[in-house]
């Protein structure tokens, strides 16, 4: 028997249909070789490397590495082949199945108490987060007042159907979503704290941010006392501003919001001779107001931020977040500050709000949250 | 609102409110107003299962710990008024 010739009438994969062979006595040939729009693939029997370049009809090149596809949109006249010589290059048209578009439905899940929370198998393994730490706790006996707390927007993994442990900062602590961590606010200085030494000084609200990790705002808060204690002047410190670049701030960049974190110090105790009055903690919109003998009560907390969710969907309301908390009063007996109006969402939407100092206690204050955002298909 | 204190070899790691019980592996619930199980809980501060009592963060460098009530104290008896406390002088001092 002798050898048999196959013509294929398709190719050797499903999907292809064979057109044509050339046999390559050049490395460099150009196919007269003509053929409507689509997908086509041009294969090397040797298995070499080399491209193609289809001629289409308004002078343009549509480039393809041999064995890929190459994408033709318009009626091609000519085929150019830069390969190995000898090799012979067979060509294909490829069948492609239409695709629809697929729309990602955004769930927003607002959590704000710790537990462990099982997320819809129909999302797709990608969360995004808006976290707000606790805010900062103050101490009583005319203290300085909390600061807010940290506000962070984050994206995690998250395996589709599975369940996860959230935990939701107390005033005083910190939020954590997939290992994403938002902190407490700063903890208000004790009145006796304020100033080593001088133990008339009120204490100091404290910054938006803790100590140990710096973390976007500043520390703030700690005063400074005059040569002359007579004079008894308290100034707050600036705040210490971030140094340390975390990966969650690339992603703060790409979600710029009005909610973003700044850097303000706690407020200090001026002029607050006898007094203990506490300064205010800072917020993370504003730094918290010294406290003065011409108050009847502590500095009141810096400002906090108010908006929509980083995500700029006013249909999840406006939130007010990181309030600094209010100075107290120790002496005289009188029960801490006389407060401003809470900022609008303080009780309804506030989230991340340092505690106030009181004579014999603290109060206000808001634990943490954490906003959610999972994609169904 | 239920508190609860992550405790890692006696110091407290964290703090988190819910509306659950948690039964985590490490938390403790604590009373944010100290009606139970000792002072609140703060960062930093200690736990004791021993006692099952939360103590705070040394407040001044001159107090020391008493191990069987668990708390800080003072080398002044605190009086019945409330009262600051001044590290320099080591005297309560009490609102006028």
């Amino acid at each position: 028997m002798g050898i048999q010739s196959f013509t294929p009438t398709s190719g050797g994969l499903s999907g292809q249909t064979f057109i044509d062979q050339v046999y390559l006595t050049y490395k460099v040939r150009k196919w007269s070789r003509a053929g409507s729009p689509g997908f086509y693939r041009a294969t090397s029997a040797l298995g070499k490397d080399g491209f193609v370049y289809f001629l289409q009809s308004d002078g343009t090149l549509v480039q393809a590495p041999l064995n890929g596809i190459a994408n033709v949109t318009l009626p091609f006249t000519e085929i150019r082949i830069l390969a190995t010589q000898y090799d012979m290059i067979s060509l294909y048209k490829v069948s492609a199945k239409g695709t629809d578009s697929l729309t990602l439905t955004p769930n927003y899940t607002k959590i704000t108490s710790s537990g462990n929370y099982a997320f819809p198998s129909n999302s797709v393994g990608f969360a995004d987060a808006w976290l707000i730490g606790g805010g900062g706790q103050a101490v009583h006996h005319g203290g300085g007042g909390g600061g807010g707390g940290i506000t962070e927007v984050t994206s995690a993994p998250l395996p589709v159907g599975s369940t996860v442990a959230i935990v939701i900062g107390a005033v005083g602590g910190d939020t954590i979503f997939q290992g994403r961590r938002a902190s407490r606010g700063g903890y208000g200085n004790d009145n006796a704290d304020a100033v080593t030494g001088y133990p008339t000084a009120g204490g100091s609200g404290s910054g938006s941010g803790t100590n140990n990790r710096n973390r976007i705002a500043g520390d703030g808060g700690l005063a400074t006392i005059a040569v002359d204690k007579s004079q008894s002047t308290y100034l707050a410190t600036l705040g210490t501003a971030l140094t340390v670049p975390l990966p969650e701030q690339d992603i703060v960049t790409r979600y710029p919001t009005p909610l973003n974190t700044a850097n303000h110090t706690g407020g200090g105790c001026d002029n607050s001779l006898g007094g203990h009055i506490g300064g205010g903690g800072a917020g993370i919109g504003g730094a918290g107001v010294n406290s003065s003998n011409s108050h009847s009560h502590g500095g009141p907390g810096g400002a906090p931020v108010t908006g929509h969710s980083p995500w700029g969907i006013t249909s999840l309301g406006v939130h007010s977040v990181g309030a600094g908390g209010h100075g107290g009063r120790h002496s005289p007996n009188s029960d801490s500050a006389t407060r401003p109006p809470y900022p609008t969402g303080f009780d309804a939407n506030g989230y991340g709000n340092g505690s106030n100092s009181r004579h014999s206690s603290t109060d206000g204050g808001s634990g943490g949250v954490a906003w959610i955002r999972t994609w169904s298909v | 609102m239920k508190y609860y204190a992550e405790i890692k070899n006696g110091i407290v790691l964290n703090v988190a409110q819910s509306e659950d019980t948690l039964d985590w592996e490490g938390w403790v619930e604590y009373s944010p107003t100290g009606e139970f199980r000792g002072a609140p809980a703060v960062i930093g501060g200690s736990y004791s299962y021993d006692k099952d009592k939360f103590a705070a963060p040394k407040p001044y460098p001159s107090w020391t710990f008493n191990t069987e009530a668990f708390e800080w104290q003072a080398p002044v008896a605190k009086p019945q008024e409330i009262a600051a406390w001044d590290e320099i002088s080591q005297t309560w001092s009490i609102p006028e």
